[in-house]
């Protein structure tokens, strides 16, 4: 074959150039450490891998969106833990105020006590989170879920966030919880009938709180039992007053301090002595009563004083009854905080999770895109000397020319 | 005696001529196109002398240039095909960079944005968070924006270039014209111009590589040359022309024409071959297909954002904005030759059943066809409004008449017009309209999980209650019309429920997770129209659309996956194609080069060869000029 000597030069320029392209190619791999730069380098493994920095920015997002939950439920369960220690507080100073030396002085005190930890709960339950979320909002609603509400006398508080909780989902918790189930649902009474005592009784009358003894018998209605006769011959009538009859068997009976009572599927325990006129209420409870609403009624009990000879028996049944309201609210209170503390469990094993996941990802971002350094360098060792052949080979050929050896 | 002389004397002249050609080639060793050339000797004949017959020396028979009609031939066909991909595939590079790939890539930037979401959903108070929304947007609305931007400086440059090609051409072909007229004049003497012909066969080759020919040999030597398979570009000593003209119905394209004569016909950009043909295949299929892509990716983020944005609720307690400034409807452009009066546009119908390509709409004597260009499917409908690919073709004005053709780009000007709508963080409506509330008397085995608007309706925010029954079915009372039938016929009525999967109702989307106890009952209702400062669930319903089937099934936030293996594919596809057609050339054009190159050692070789026949001859007539002397010295 001829070999036109122009067509050499073009050739082997070609060629030179052709490899030089190459290695500043593997080059360009080598230094970024990336295998695909462009799409084109592998169409397949440029979409997969975008496909997986997908999923890994979502994943990142998700850990960001846990990382707040996180953050608001850690505050949540230590603002439930704070609510717990002023409960027990009030437990302690409703206790207290059942003592009989203590006067109207000291009981006044206690009260103001128990309205300062009541508004130290307030502030609990309202707290917000560091972007200004209620922590016990519920599903939304206000920046303050509770809210005082002044008028007629008593001061109530209203629930203002939305009822509900959101669920923890496979990889999201709630950022907020349900205020109104934690403090807004507390049983009154024992949950369904409560005893309470006019404020006209003279007589030392008082009652506990009473239990359900046939559900089926229960009637849902009001009751009331008056006491006639005198002293040491006390005898008791109850009267139903949603119907205005007496209840049969139920009329009359004799009272003696200590007395199980038991009607209508209800039972309870009176004691001390009541004066003729003095009266009992048993009221269904149709609305549960909220903590606050609790701590208020030890309040109003403890600043009773109406000078009647029946104010020690009302304060001695009142704060039994609130004691008792209060712990079934403390049992709501711990329930949430074993909640909150599962939902912190679950964070912890989620964020494990998440951070293998991104890990996962990562890996399989690198497998599809990045370099293989060992291989490629030597790839580039391979070039480097295939380019360094071509030179030497153009530079010994291009000596070879017979005008040379021509004199 | 005067015959050996004259021997001699006819050596040195023949063996100095091929000298000369030797020179002639050594001095065209590096030109391009240049064939070399060689000298025929041929025995002077005889005389006869006395029943001998006596040689006569030598004379110069012709020079031929060493050529190959077909390997010069082939040579130019295949750089023709070559200098196509090449040109295609170093747009095409050009191209890609504008689509890079991870974070610096439009994929990111757009979950980078739905992914903003999330902090906003976590703490729907936090403005910052909202902020954040606001300046992603930006970001990804700035991105397409100036990838679409960067779009047309490609297709500008590229435009450029089919103009300055085709002036090349026509420059080409009369400079082929001329050479015909040169060799025709000189044709008829005993030898051939040789290098008037290999300037004409390096002029077609020029020529090949910016446009693919066919040549024909005409009369007198003359070379007829052909573009688009039978247009007559040279003929004989004439040359015609090729013109770029703008599209006769979009305006934005060009055409290349073949003028001849006054009559003109329009050409298949892409067929052309050579440089032109790769910059049109470019510019015609490769530019508009993923600039379609592109819209389509646009296109589909503004409205599905924009759609999902109006279901929320602002800061303000108003119903969200438009997120993105929402895209123009492409208007339709009419064919020229149309009769009719009609106007008309395509909108959106439904972001995520489109298709990345243009449409043509005609109408015909029963209605209408709609042809998808990308693929030529065409879907005929009985008249307008017509719904295809998620687009809904509508008449603005007027009627059309049969015969009407209108071209359609619903993605033409998306990317380029993406802009963001919403700029104060308060206006973001991150708020759901909806709210749901357990019914107080529930067990505690169900959680809500997301409420959502998913669509607008006019029953949204009418109050609905699901209640749970025994079979853990559930019944739907206050729903308005529309909604799917109950699972159970009943009675009573009710719906099937599977935990963690959504019930769909009234534009709402609801999910519940957790087993229901007969009872339990969620009642639905409109949100409360203060403090939505708390309320965070549209930003979920924003989050729900990374997982939209969006893209031919791809989801919204893959979708620029789907982009970026198309272009990578075409990229890798055109690289392959450059490299083969690139090897091809270089083959036969070494083919071609083997017979008609200068080897200078060969002209070497015989430079030596004709110097000692040169030398010989000298010599020779050294001895007839000593045989003459001698004779007239014995005369004397």
């Amino acid at each position: 074959m001829r070999v036109a000597t122009a067509h050499t030069y073009d050739a082997t320029i070609a060629q030179i150039t052709k490899r030089q392209a190459e290695l500043a190619a593997q080059q360009e791999r080598i230094s970024s450490g990336k295998q695909v730069l462009r799409a084109s380098d592998d169409p397949v493994a440029a979409a997969l891998s975008e496909a997986v920095q997908n999923r890994l920015s979502r994943v990142q997002t998700d850990q960001r969106a846990l990382d707040a939950s996180r953050t608001s439920i850690q505050q949540a369960e230590s603002a439930l833990g704070e609510a717990g220690d002023l409960v027990q507080k009030v437990r302690d100073l409703i206790i207290a105020g059942g003592n009989a030396s203590y006067g109207p002085t000291e009981r006044l005190a206690l009260a103001n006590e128990i309205a300062g930890l009541r508004e130290q709960l307030f502030e609990a339950a309202n707290r917000q989170d560091s972007s200004g979320q209620s922590l016990f909002g519920g599903l939304g609603g206000s920046p303050t879920p509770f809210v005082q509400e002044f008028g007629s006398g008593s001061n109530e508080v209203r629930f203002d966030g939305q009822r509900g909780q959101k669920a923890a989902g496979d990889n999201q918790l709630p950022n907020a919880m349900d205020g109104e189930a934690i403090w807004m649902r507390i049983p009154a009474g024992n949950g369904t009938f409560s005893l309470g005592l006019p404020t006209s009784n003279t007589g030392s009358l008082r009652g506990d709180t009473g239990q359900v003894s046939n559900p089926s018998a229960l009637t849902g209605h009001d009751y009331r039992i008056d006491f006639t006769g005198t002293a040491g011959a006390m005898q008791y009538s109850v009267v139903d007053v949603t119907t205005g009859t007496p209840v049969p068997g139920q009329t009359g009976q004799p009272y003696s301090t200590g007395a199980q009572i038991e009607f209508d599927g209800m039972s309870f325990r009176l004691s001390g002595e009541p004066q003729a006129g003095d009266q009992m209420d048993i009221t269904p409870s149709t609305a549960p009563t909220d903590m606050f609403k609790v701590m208020q009624d030890a309040i109003d009990t403890l600043r009773l004083d109406n000078g009647s000879s029946g104010d020690a028996a009302l304060r001695t049944h009142n704060l039994g009854r609130a004691l008792a309201e209060l712990d079934a609210g403390h049992d709501r209170m711990l329930l949430a905080r074993a909640q909150a503390g599962e939902w912190l469990n679950r964070a912890d094993s989620m964020d494990g999770l998440l951070a293998n996941r991104e890990v996962d990802y990562v890996t399989e971002d690198s497998r599809l895109v990045d370099i293989d350094l060992v291989k490629a360098y030597s790839e580039f060792k391979t070039m480097e000397v295939g380019a360094q052949a071509a030179l030497q080979s153009y530079a010994s050929i291009q000596k070879l020319s017979l005008f040379q050896y021509l004199g | 005696m005067s015959s050996a002389l004259n021997i001699g004397s006819q050596a040195l002249t023949a063996n100095l001529s091929a000298l000369q050609v030797i020179g002639h080639n050594i001095a065209n060793v590096n030109t391009a196109g240049y064939s070399r050339q060689s000298v025929e000797m041929r025995s002077a004949g005889y005389q006869p002398l006395g029943g001998f017959f006596m040689g006569k020396g030598v004379e110069l028979g012709t020079v031929t240039r060493m050529h190959d009609a077909y390997l010069t031939r082939e040579a130019q066909l295949s750089s023709s095909v070559a200098s196509a991909d090449s040109e295609r595939m170093a747009r095409l590079s050009q191209l890609e960079h504008l689509f890079p790939t991870g974070e610096a890539g439009l994929g990111a930037a757009m979950n980078d944005l739905l992914n903003a979401w999330s902090d906003v959903a976590s703490a729907p108070t936090n403005m910052a968070a909202r902020a954040v929304v606001i300046g992603r947007g930006e970001e990804i609305a700035s991105r397409l924006r100036d990838t679409a931007g960067q779009m047309d400086i490609l297709a500008t440059s590229a435009r450029q270039q089919v103009s300055d090609t085709v002036n090349n051409i026509n420059r080409l072909a009369e400079d082929i014209a001329k050479i015909n007229q040169q060799i025709s004049e000189n044709q008829g003497s005993a030898g051939e111009p040789n290098d008037l012909l290999d300037q004409r066969d390096q002029l077609i080759g020029e020529l090949s590589k910016l446009v693919q020919v066919s040549t024909v040999n005409g009369d007198d030597g003359r070379i007829n040359v052909f573009v688009a398979g039978s247009q007559p570009l040279v003929l004989g000593s004439g040359a015609a022309r090729l013109a770029v003209v703008p599209d006769s119905t979009d305006g934005s394209q060009q055409r290349i024409q073949f003028q001849q004569a006054g009559s003109s016909m329009d050409l298949d950009g892409s067929a052309l071959g050579g440089e032109l043909g790769g910059v049109m295949q470019f510019i015609d299929e490769d530019l508009k297909e993923v600039s379609n892509q592109l819209g389509r990716m646009a296109l589909a983020l503004a409205s599905t954002v924009n759609t999902q944005h109006a279901l929320g609720v602002d800061l303000q307690g108003g119903t969200g904005n438009n997120f993105f400034v929402p895209p123009a409807d492409a208007a339709g452009l009419p064919v020229p030759t149309n009769t009719g009066t009609a106007a008309l546009h395509a909108e959106v119908s439904d972001p995520t059943a489109l298709k990345p390509s243009d449409y043509q709409v005609n109408f015909t004597a029963t209605g209408v066809d709609i042809v998808r260009l990308s693929d030529g499917q065409i879907s005929s409908f009985a008249g307008l409004p017509a719904e295809l690919d998620g687009l809904s073709f509508q008449i603005d004005s007027g009627a059309a008449a049969t015969g009407d053709g209108f071209l359609v780009k619903p993605f033409a000007a998306a990317a380029r017009d993406m802009q963001m709508a919403v700029s104060a963080a308060d206006r973001l409506a991150a708020a759901s309209p909806v709210m749901v509330t357990p019914g107080s008397g529930n067990t505690s085995g169900m959680g809500i999980v997301s409420l959502y608007s998913v669509e607008p309706s006019a029953n949204l925010t009418d109050p609905v209650t699901l209640t749970f029954l025994a079979d853990g079915s559930f019944t739907a009372t206050g729903l308005g019309p529309g909604n799917p039938p109950p699972d159970n016929v009943g009675p009573p009525a009710s719906y099937n429920y599977t935990p963690g999967q959504p019930l769909q109702f009234n534009g709402w989307s609801l999910t519940l997770s957790g087993n229901p106890s007969a009872g339990d009952s969620f009642a639905i209702t409109a949100a409360p129209t203060t403090n939505y400062a708390q309320n965070g669930s549209n930003a979920t319903g924003m989050l729900a659309l990374r997982d939209l089937a969006t893209f031919d099934g791809v989801s919204l936030s893959n979708g620029y996956s789907a982009v970026l293996s198309d272009m990578g594919t075409r990229v890798q596809g055109a690289q392959f194609a450059a490299s083969y057609s690139g090897q091809v050339a270089a083959s036969n054009e070494a083919a071609r080069a083997a017979l008609s190159g200068v080897n200078l050692d060969e002209e070497a070789a015989r430079l030596l060869q004709y110097q000692q026949a040169y030398q010989a001859a000298a010599k020779f007539m050294q001895v007839a000029q000593g045989t003459f002397d001698t004779l007239l010295q014995t005369m004397r």
